[in-house]
């Protein structure tokens, strides 16, 4: 019953008391007629709730597939259609329907948001979105409002219609891998790059006098006749060059808006690198690190390779579980406006009894204490909670916290408030990241062959005064003769340039961004000059600047040299 | 949005161009049928008064639907209705009610129209106006056909409602003893035992059908709801018990997070006791 | 069986109750001297009766289609 029947049902009884009491009965017909008819609407709207909610039926396409599971893009556009079906029996209620999509999905002018009569035998709504972070996104169902054409009463239900898709990462077609031009006699091996060091590749790379133990079919006679002496072949190495990712996958670069996180930023430039690496022939495999340990993706190449690699990165831009911190009242209250939009029945008065309470008095106060009681009651239903563990969430801060981002983590919300607020606790002090990174190199190297690229994506800039404990690591990778290259995205998306700091009004919030950026240039500027000093390069930047960086560094490898200069 | 039926028309709500011409004529004919049953009401009260009530009154359509027009009839009856009187006794009694309850209706199902119309310009409503007015609207003539038989339905459909309350409450109030033209007397009617005993008997009528309609509504919980159902029964009958226990949990665990605090500190001094002194 | 019989203990309750309702009512309504006191107790006692029957009821319903649920799930 909305605001407006009881509002009108007020009137009518007092009326219809006030005419018996005066015996006037023009009043008491009127308003006994408006209490009927108030009854009648409420019989005939139950009736419609029962019957015509029954019959409705919905089949959800996206990009034309209506299978429970699949695979999307982040970043590319995704077309839903909405297939309805009703009895042409009903009795033509206004039905709200609302897809209801994860926060991972940005659905362009709210077009999935459809008003219709529930009387009609087929119909269809089609709307488009963009799928923003690689992960997960899962399409739990559909919400729907039933009003009367009065808008005496109003129902709200949920019906589930389940589709869960792993999103690939975005990724960025960089440049031509296989440059047509041929400058080379020989075309070696896909995927085998002319090393210019002696080895037992096809292509000259010197002549030298003949030492002993030479093999006799590397002598050049005709040289070695002219010259009246033996001369030997040298000819060039031949091997591949692998790429070695490390992505990292803490708190620090998981939270803020799919899309938006430090962690798409990675995967973006890692996907980008992959594919032009595994384009060119060249082997890709991953390190992927965060607080649940490490976990290595072995080198492969190839289109299966490549998928492989967006497989596990997918699954690695999942969020898990959050660390459990204080509890606010937004994240309450986001809990509870996920339960209302998910879970409306289980919300209802009449299913979800709060005990009596006298306490506390202040009517604020209370009216929080009883939202907390039906909040606990959904979460209790939905986790299969016992009744001591249900009330235990209400009067146990840190247990319904957990919970209650668990929930929201489920229902595809990014992390929120709480979980950005956590300083100093293990890896934001950065030891404990530049530890698993440094654990992460030591172990690749172990692995490694002649001539690979390790590329870091790490939020390295909040960890600049912890930096000493990874220089061990990276001058071991660089005294093998590995390439280093480092990426470390920003979490506005600019490069800290002279130019960013400046601030571009004297609003609060371009000031504070300016104040960020000076912040970040300082500890950029410290990270380039202590990471440069020993050989390794650095990007700040998670765009195509970083991608370019990585692959010269690639072609570096490739031909042998140790930077673009040429020396060898 | 783009909702369309494979079959059908389209059902979306928004307003198909024949319907959307007449949205100006609608909200004309709201706000003209407002103000004439305001302006039957009460003759002898002074036109400024009258003319202020009427506005405010106009201007709480958009918030309150129909409920004010209701308190303004209701207010005119109670204070302008001699009582035990015969006048609106009947079917002409029953014609005005019809109608009053007719034009409460209208008011609310054109609710909506009110509240889009207030969020746009003035000039563009002056203008929807003015284009039903002077005989501008375009008909595509199937669709017109389609949405004219529609609309007679909804009318035919919601007349028929308005009659079948009006009739019920009628009788309703027939059997209530309050029944001037058989008992004029209120010491006749405290009297007649078999009215009391009917009244009695048609609450509690009235009791055990409302209880009835809520159990048939009860029965179409889902898996989950029922589940909920149990759970907060249990809750509600345990819940000073269960509230004490976890209470009781509580505050065991911080006693003994506090103890642990207390030792952790307790050891740290042990250790800074045993440190030489500073010299200077 | 057991839902079936706490049911119909919930409606047999209902019906008690609206007996006793109809009973207060006729107190309060009685012509020459109306007893609101015996009348607003009897109606009390009703009100309670009305509670626990409507309980009954509600909880055999909705235990009996979480039953109902359980067995579906196992079938399937």
């Amino acid at each position: 019953m909305t605001g407006l029947a009881r509002w009108l049902a007020l009137p009518a009884i007092a009326g219809l008391y006030l005419g018996i009491l005066r015996e006037q009965a023009g009043l008491m017909l009127l308003s006994l007629s408006v209490l009927v008819w108030l009854l009648v609407e409420w019989l005939l709207f139950t009736w419609r709730v029962w019957y015509e909610l029954r019959q409705l039926k919905f089949e959800r396409s996206v990009n034309g597939r209506t299978e429970p599971s699949g695979i999307l893009w982040a970043g590319r556009s995704v077309a839903v259609e909405v297939r309805l079906t009703s009895s042409f029996l009903g009795m033509g209620s206004i039905v709200q329907i609302r897809d209801v999509v994860p926060e991972n999905m940005e659905v362009m002018d709210q077009m999935n948001d459809v008003t219709t009569r529930s009387r009609f035998h087929s119909a269809v709504f089609r709307y488009r979105a963009t799928v923003l972070g690689a992960g997960q996104l899962h399409l739990p169902g559909f919400h729907i409002v039933m009003l009367d054409r009065q808008g005496f009463f109003r129902a709200e239900r949920f019906i589930p219609q389940t589709q869960t898709f792993r999103v690939l990462p975005a990724f960025q077609q960089v440049g031509d891998p296989q440059p047509l031009v041929k400058r080379i006699n020989s075309q070696p091996q896909h995927g085998i790059h002319r090393l210019q060091r002696s080895g037992m590749g096809s292509e000259l790379l010197e002549l030298r006098e003949y030492v002993a133990g030479d093999p006799p079919k590397s002598i050049a006679w005709k040289v070695s006749a002219r010259r009246d002496k033996l001369m030997t072949r040298q000819y060039e190495s031949e091997v591949p060059v692998r790429l070695q990712l490390f992505i990292d996958g803490s708190i620090g670069t998981r939270t803020g808006g799919f899309g938006l996180r430090l962690l798409d930023q990675m995967n973006f430039v890692a996907a980008s690198v992959a594919k032009a690496a595994i384009s060119a022939g060249d082997p890709v495999g991953a390190m992927l690190f965060d607080e649940r340990g490490l976990r290595r993706i072995p080198a492969a190449t190839g289109d299966r390779g490549f998928h492989r690699l967006l497989d596990a990165l997918s699954d690695f831009s999942v969020n898990p579980a959050p660390i459990p911190d204080r509890l606010t009242n937004r994240l309450i209250e986001t809990a509870m406006g996920v339960a209302a939009d998910q879970f409306p029945e289980l919300l209802e008065g009449s299913v979800n009894h709060v005990p009596f309470l006298l306490f506390p008095i202040s009517p604020w106060a209370h009216s929080r204490l009883r939202e907390r009681y039906r909040l606990a009651a959904v979460i209790a239903q939905l986790y299969r909670l016992s009744p001591v563990k249900q009330l235990q969430l209400v009067y146990d801060d840190p247990l319904m916290a957990t919970f209650a981002q668990h929930f929201l983590s489920q229902s595809g919300l990014s992390w929120m408030e709480p979980v950005v607020s956590i300083r100093n606790r293990g890896f934001h002090d950065g030891l404990a990241r530049m530890e698993i990174l440094s654990s992460a190199l030591a172990r690749a190297v172990s692995q490694a062959r002649d001539n690979e690229v390790f590329v870091v994506f790490a939020d390295l800039l909040e960890c600049v005064p912890s930096l000493s404990h990874l220089m061990p690591a990276v001058k071991l990778v660089l005294a093998r003769h590995h390439r280093v290259a480092f990426v470390c995205p920003s979490p506005t998306f600019l490069r800290p340039t002279a130019e960013s700091t400046v601030s571009r009004s004297v609003a609060a919030e371009d000031l504070l961004l300016a104040a960020e950026q000076i912040r970040m240039r300082e500890l950029a500027a410290r990270l380039q000059f202590e990471l440069r000093r020993i050989g390794a390069t650095v990007s700040i930047s998670g765009e195509s600047g970083a991608i370019h960086l990585v692959l010269s560094q690639m072609s570096l490898a490739r031909t042998g040299r140790m930077a673009a200069g040429g020396v060898r | 949005m783009n909702l369309q039926d494979s079959s059908f028309s389209p059902t979306v709500l928004e307003p198909t161009h024949e319907t959307s011409q007449f949205s100006g004529l609608l909200i004309v004919s709201v706000i003209a049928s407002a103000v004439g049953i305001l302006f039957l009401l009460a003759p002898e009260m002074g036109w400024p008064l009258r003319i202020f009530v009427t506005t405010i009154i106009l201007l709480t359509l958009k918030y309150w639907g129909s409920v004010m027009v209701l308190v303004a009839v209701q207010a005119d009856l109670f204070f302008r209705e001699p009582p035990r009187s015969a006048a609106l006794q009947g079917v002409t009694g029953m014609l005005i009610v019809f109608l009053i309850v007719a034009l409460l209706m209208f008011i609310n199902r054109n609710r909506v129209l009110l509240k889009q119309a207030a969020r746009r310009p003035l000039t563009s409503v002056v203008g929807l106006i003015v284009t039903a007015f002077r005989s501008e609207i375009t008909f595509d003539s199937g669709k017109a056909m389609h949405e004219i038989s529609r609309m007679l339905g909804a009318t035919i459909r919601a007349m028929a409602l308005l009659v079948g309350c009006v009739f019920v409450s009628r009788v309703l109030l027939g059997m209530l003893p309050n029944r001037r033209t058989i008992n004029n007397d209120l010491r006749g009617w405290m009297l007649d035992e078999s009215s009391v005993l009917q009244c009695s008997l048609l609450l509690t009528g009235m009791i055990a059908a409302w209880i009835v309609c809520h159990e048939i509504s009860w029965r179409q919980l889902t898996r989950n709801q029922a589940r909920l159902y149990l759970r907060s029964v249990f809750l509600t009958i345990h819940h000073a018990d269960l509230r004490m226990v976890v209470r009781g949990r509580l505050k065991l665990r911080q006693r003994l997070d506090r103890e642990k605090k207390q030792r952790e500190a307790a050891a740290f001094a042990c250790r800074t006791e045993n440190l030489p002194e500073f010299r200077r | 069986m057991m839902f079936l019989i706490r049911e119909i203990a919930g409606w047999v309750l209902v019906a008690a109750a609206l007996v006793v309702m109809r009973m207060g009512l006729n107190f309060a309504l009685t012509s020459g001297s109306p007893k609101i006191v015996e009348a607003s107790v009897v109606i009390f006692a009703s009100l309670g009766l009305l509670r626990a029957g409507i309980l009954l009821i509600r909880i055999s319903t909705a235990a009996r289609i979480c039953k109902l649920d359980r067995q579906q799930d196992k079938s399937q």
